[in-house]
């Protein structure tokens, strides 16, 4: 179930995408959308050279703060956004080590154990006490704040953040 | 000023001054003079070139004879390039002739006096006058001026600073104190078996070098607080000046060696703050507080202790001497041998495809073979000059064993006394030696610390006016007369006079080079016209606040750069208090927001490396949804859709069409189908305009317009038919 009904001024639309479009800086900013969302990595560009003209996706409303509705909706929302963005959060570094020009992570998940790599100093992005990392394949995890992590994370970490 | 201004020394000014001294008569204005490298047979020598309101004259040094043509003959002067050299011609009632002949190196200086004489044979003046008529200053700054001002840096940090000296004192001092117990050790313990003073002896000793390491922590870490306060607070004054400098300065000086300025000179005068001036301090302290130690113990031996210092003292500049150019020569062929590398391999498919693999591998033999030579040369240089150094040393202190011992012997001297000159002795060698090889590296860092200064001191050729005003644009813009030159004496906009109303669309096209673009950079005031004036809504942009003036226009170029960073954080740009809607909506009306949506984390994704990850359509779509969310009032599209595809130009353009509305907007195009909804068209080429008119009229007139758009038009056609297929 990756699609919810959405309910606006008492107007119902069925089939409806919720999207973040700064699903790491506002996560809690949703545009409603109603076509499918097209695949992934930057495939705008990929659609415009094959069938001409971009998916054109029907808007039906954005919401600033999603965490602001009702509890009912608000999960139900939530089980589609986690699906929707899979982006793990850090629990703890168990490895962090440089291997040629990329970095190696061994870490523990919310969503069990993971090894990946990462290129440049731009996966990591710091944004205050928490950090997002990207990996070589554009997967996304985050720290939601370094200072709740074990010393040794933070030790780990301070030698790419 | 000698950064952007031709340098001239004193000697030069000097030769000058005597070669016009006779020449001219007492009542002459000299108004401009030049030096030229070459004289009238074409081989290198000096030669001058004076004019005055009278006469151009061209004269060499120990020659009586001159050439001279009076101004009222001069019908015009002329430039010509040649290959490797130049010359100036005048064109006079009696026919054309040669007044000078020049290396190209003076070429610049030529065409400033070409312009002189045109100035003074006729009124038509297409040039800045104050760059143009300028009299060549010497480089007057000296050395002093920028040590006073390195030093000027200290004073805040005053407490720091003498803190480190106290320290600096302390630690020299200490230093000096174990061979003197060494003394007591000898003479007092050892030769009358004073067994109560040797703990004594030992533990001072234990304290004075458990202090001196104390005490050295603190110093070092002092004068490296210091330092890095003082660099961090040079390196921000210097990139926020060179935040305020204007263009012309970019445009004059690559970015390169601004880049190298703010890195490598201010890192230089870095070291020379954190190791030169307390290596200085602490090797001079050394060098007179164990000189007087040694005189005052023993006369005799002193003078033979100094045997070894004019091997120092000449023997290491001579050394740096030749050290210098031989690791010169290293650098270079090392920076042959990267730059190879740095050819090659981003040209690897050019190389595979004319399978040059192994004559490349063969190139980077021999470059490397020379690196190591050099390398091997280095080493014998070191090895042919260190040993003889130590050996000399090694010498002094013989004679002094051998002059002291027997003074022992004879028992004018204690042994004691002996081992402590000896130890003395040794610690003298290392500041001389230290101090020696810190005159050429210090000399350098004021060099640099010249060179920062240099850019510190510069102004901002455009600045706000003191009554610059600032207001609500409407969006009139008026062009009226006006020319403009990068270099004042080739002008590259020449007598534009051009009025726009608020809320029309401009479609400005033409050849390359033709000063399309200039004009957009005359409009935002990265430059000043030289002649004439360019005003908004009536007033002149020159009474404008800059930031007032470059904020209500908005600039879409044709490679818009895009900053090391995500694409949310590019678009905001230009508003950085933009809220999250307010930036899709401007999105939105670029035709970017689909993209944007599509791409792995919407609007957080990161653009890459100078926005390497994204295409060049989508790049330019960003650009625009940076110019819309600043909401300008006048907008100006720099070639935009020049580089993408068709396909890509048509989204471009429904963006545009949603961007014109109730603005004035500026399309610089090459594209002719791009203008077709202007309301009018400027076509410009080589600096003038020659047509304006809608579409419509301009393809009537059959001018230079409809000869491109007719041209366009056959090439789209045949470019029609792949694309089918």
């Amino acid at each position: 179930m990756d699609r919810i009904r959405v309910t606006l001024d008492g107007v119902a639309h069925e089939e409806v995408v919720p999207r973040r479009p700064f699903p790491l800086s506002i996560p809690e900013f949703i545009i409603f959308v109603k076509t499918p969302p097209p695949a992934q990595a930057m495939a705008g560009d990929a659609a415009a050279k094959k069938g001409g003209e971009e998916p054109q996706s029907q808007e039906i409303c954005m919401l600033k703060d999603y965490r602001e509705l009702d509890e009912r909706s608000r999960l139900n929302l939530q089980r589609v956004l986690e699906k929707l963005y899979f982006i793990p959060s850090v629990l703890k570094v168990e490895r962090l080590e440089t291997s040629g020009d990329e970095f190696e992570w061994e870490i523990l998940t919310d969503r069990g154990p993971r090894v990946f790599h990462t290129r440049s100093r731009r996966q990591v992005i710091n944004m205050g006490t928490r950090i997002v990392v990207i990996d070589t394949h554009d997967n996304i995890y985050h720290i939601e704040d370094v200072d709740k992590l074990d010393g040794r994370s933070r030790m780990l970490l301070e030698t790419v953040a | 000023m000698s950064l952007l201004e031709e340098k001239m020394d004193k000697e030069l000014l000097e030769e000058a001054k005597k070669v016009r001294g006779p020449i001219l008569k007492p009542d002459e204005e000299l108004i401009y003079q030049a030096f030229c490298d070459l004289t009238e047979d074409g081989s290198y020598g000096h030669r001058w070139l004076f004019i005055t309101r009278q006469r151009v004259i061209a004269a060499t040094p120990g020659k009586e004879s001159v050439v001279e043509v009076e101004v009222r003959e001069i019908k015009g002067a002329t430039v010509n390039d040649y290959t490797g050299n130049g010359n100036l011609e005048l064109n006079t009632t009696s026919g054309t002739r040669e007044i000078v002949r020049f290396s190209r190196s003076c070429t610049d200086q030529f065409r400033k006096a070409m312009l002189v004489i045109n100035e003074l044979t006729s009124d038509r003046v297409l040039f800045d006058r104050a760059n143009g008529v300028k009299m060549p200053i010497a480089d007057e700054r000296r050395r002093r001026t920028t040590l006073m001002w390195l030093l000027g840096y200290l004073r805040p940090h005053l407490p720091y600073a003498v803190l480190g000296m106290v320290l600096s004192l302390a630690v020299t001092g200490l230093g000096l104190i174990p061979p003197y117990l060494m003394r007591t050790l000898v003479d007092v313990v050892i030769s009358q078996r004073n067994f109560a003073l040797l703990p004594v002896v030992t533990l001072t000793l234990v304290s004075i070098y458990a202090a001196n390491t104390l005490i050295s922590v603190g110093q070092s870490y002092t004068m490296s607080y210091l330092a890095q306060k003082i660099v961090f607070n040079m390196r921000s004054q210097v990139y926020e000046h060179l935040q305020r400098l204007s263009m012309g300065f970019y445009d004059r000086i690559s970015s390169g060696r601004v880049l190298s300025r703010v890195t490598d000179d201010v890192g230089r005068v870095n070291w020379f703050l954190v190791w030169g001036i307390p290596n200085l301090i602490i090797n001079s302290l050394q060098i007179i507080g164990i000189g007087m130690i040694l005189f005052t113990l023993n006369l005799g031996l002193a003078t033979f202790a100094l045997l070894p210092v004019p091997m120092i003292v000449i023997g290491i500049p001579l050394f740096r001497k030749k050290a210098r150019r031989i690791y010169h020569k290293l650098w270079r062929r090392w920076a042959d041998m990267s730059s190879l590398l740095v050819d090659t391999i981003p040209g690897a498919i050019v190389v595979k495809a004319h399978t040059q693999e192994k004559s490349e591998v063969r190139r980077l033999t021999e470059r490397m073979m020379m690196v190591v030579k050099s390398n091997l040369e280095t080493t014998r240089l070191n090895l042919s000059f260190f040993p003889l150094l130590g050996f000399t040393a090694s010498v002094g202190s013989a004679v002094v064993w051998y002059i002291g011992g027997g003074q022992v012997l004879n028992e004018t001297l204690t042994l004691g006394t002996l081992m402590m000159f000896v130890s003395y002795m040794w610690m003298f060698y290392g500041p001389i030696q230290s101090l020696t090889n810190l005159v050429q590296p210090l000399q350098e860092a004021l060099t640099s610390g010249e060179r920062v200064l240099e850019i510190i001191e510069l102004q901002p050729d455009i600045k706000d006016a003191e009554d610059a005003v600032s207001f609500n644009f409407n969006g009139d813009i008026e062009f009226k007369d006006v020319s403009f030159g990068y270099q004042p004496y080739i002008p590259v906009v020449k007598n534009i006079t051009l009025s726009i109303r608020a809320g029309e669309t401009i479609g400005v096209v033409g050849p390359s080079g033709g000063g399309k673009t200039t004009l957009t950079k005359l409009l935002l005031r990265f430059y000043d016209p030289s002649e004439g004036a360019l005003s908004i809504d009536g007033v002149d942009v020159r009474d404008i606040k800059l930031e007032c003036l470059r904020k209500q226009i908005g600039i879409v170029q044709q490679d818009p750069f895009l900053f090391y960073g995500s694409v949310a954080f590019n678009i905001m740009y230009g508003r950085n208090d933009s809220a999250p809607e307010e930036i899709i909506a401007a999105s939105k009306a670029a035709n970017a927001h689909d993209f944007i949506m599509a791409s792995y984390a919407g609007y957080d994704s990161h653009v890459g490396e100078r926005g390497s990850r994204i295409s060049g359509g989508e790049r330019q779509r960003i650009a625009i949804a940076r110019a819309i969310l600043t909401d300008p009032k006048i907008l100006v599209m720099d070639e935009a859709t020049s580089s993408v595809d068709t396909l890509t130009e048509r989204q471009i353009q429904k963006a545009l069409e949603n961007l014109v509305v109730g603005r004035t907007t500026i399309i610089i195009a090459h594209r002719l189908s791009t203008l077709q909804k202007a309301d009018r068209i400027v076509v410009v080429d080589k600096g003038k305009i020659l047509e304006v008119g809608n579409h419509k009229e301009l393809m009537q007139t059959g001018g230079l317009y409809s000869q491109l758009y007719n041209a366009q038009f056959a090439e789209e056609r045949e470019a029609a038919v792949p694309l089918v297929s």
